[in-house]
């Protein structure tokens, strides 16, 4: 599309367009791929360091909880029906990460071996 | 796939898809960073940190302008950075006044005469100054509008007629001194 503030009749778009790059360095677009490569691993490894930081927490305080209540209120039912509520919370949350983490990790590793390839 | 399409499937974190936008953008940004840089190797670094800065930040990229002004804007960044590093490029601000500009002759069309005309040209841009090689690339080369072109430089709309009318002023008078 032609811009809409040069005018034609001027004679400098004429001579400007002579000026077109056909060509930039071939190797620039694999240079650029694999340092974009990089910075994506890098992305995912930090994302993936904070998911596994806050899961240790969660499930630090989880076992906790479960140990001192059980030793405070061995019998009673209700406690263990939480238990196994809240268990089963942290494994569906586990499993929902896992799979937004998963494909990126493996799109990683595909187009790692794709660039080496 | 279109590019709005593309941005949002990178935005995801799907790198293959920032191959197929490089490829759509990398003649323009080469074109920018040359106009700025001169050198190869430096328009080589301005245009690759520039590509890997889009792919770091495109999460912050909004769609209030197109993806090209906003890549040419990180390429000019870039360019004049990798310049000033070297010393070697004044960024002046202009003085607001404009006129019309006067249309230039072209010779002749036959492909001698083109390859003639294309080595002429590339000796007049030499002479420009680069603020003025880069606003008329901007505006005659990648067809950015006015606005646009301001965007990316970011000087004022009336600060890019007035530098566009001094960039093809001087552009004639070494055209016609050839």
């Amino acid at each position: 599309m032609v811009n809409q503030d040069v005018k034609p009749q001027d004679g400098f778009y004429e001579l400007l367009q002579t000026q077109i790059p056909t060509d930039i360095p071939s190797h620039l677009e694999m240079r650029i791929m694999r340092e974009v490569q990089k910075a994506s691993v890098a992305t995912v490894s930090s994302i993936n360091i904070r998911a596994i930081f806050i899961f240790g927490i969660l499930s630090f305080v989880y076992v906790m909880l479960a140990v001192i209540s059980s030793y405070y209120f061995p019998n009673m039912k209700e406690l263990k029906d939480l238990q196994i509520l809240l268990g089963l919370g942290i494994l569906i949350h586990l499993l929902y990460e896992a799979n937004e983490a998963l494909p990126n990790i493996l799109q990683q590793w595909m187009s790692k071996k794709i660039l080496k390839g | 796939m279109d590019e709005s399409h593309l941005i949002t499937r990178i935005q995801q974190g799907d790198t293959e898809s920032f191959r197929y936008l490089y490829r759509l953008h990398s003649l323009s940004a080469w074109q920018l960073a040359i106009s700025i840089c001169k050198h190869k190797t430096n328009a080589e670094e301005a245009v690759q940190n520039s590509f890997i800065n889009a792919f770091q930040y495109i999460t912050h990229f909004r769609r209030e302008s197109s993806f090209k002004t906003w890549l040419l804007r990180i390429v000019f960044n870039e360019s004049i950075r990798i310049q000033k590093a070297e010393k070697k490029f004044q960024w002046q601000e202009i003085p607001d006044s404009e006129e019309e500009h006067e249309p230039i002759q072209i010779s002749g069309s036959n492909p001698l005469q083109q390859k003639e005309t294309k080595e002429q040209v590339s000796r007049v841009i030499s002479k420009l100054s680069e603020r003025e090689a880069v606003v008329l690339n901007l505006f005659y080369l990648e067809e950015l509008s006015i606005k646009e072109s301001a965007a990316i430089l970011g000087y004022t709309e009336g600060n890019v007629k007035v530098l566009l009318h001094r960039a093809r002023k001087n552009f004639k008078y070494e055209y016609e001194k050839l």
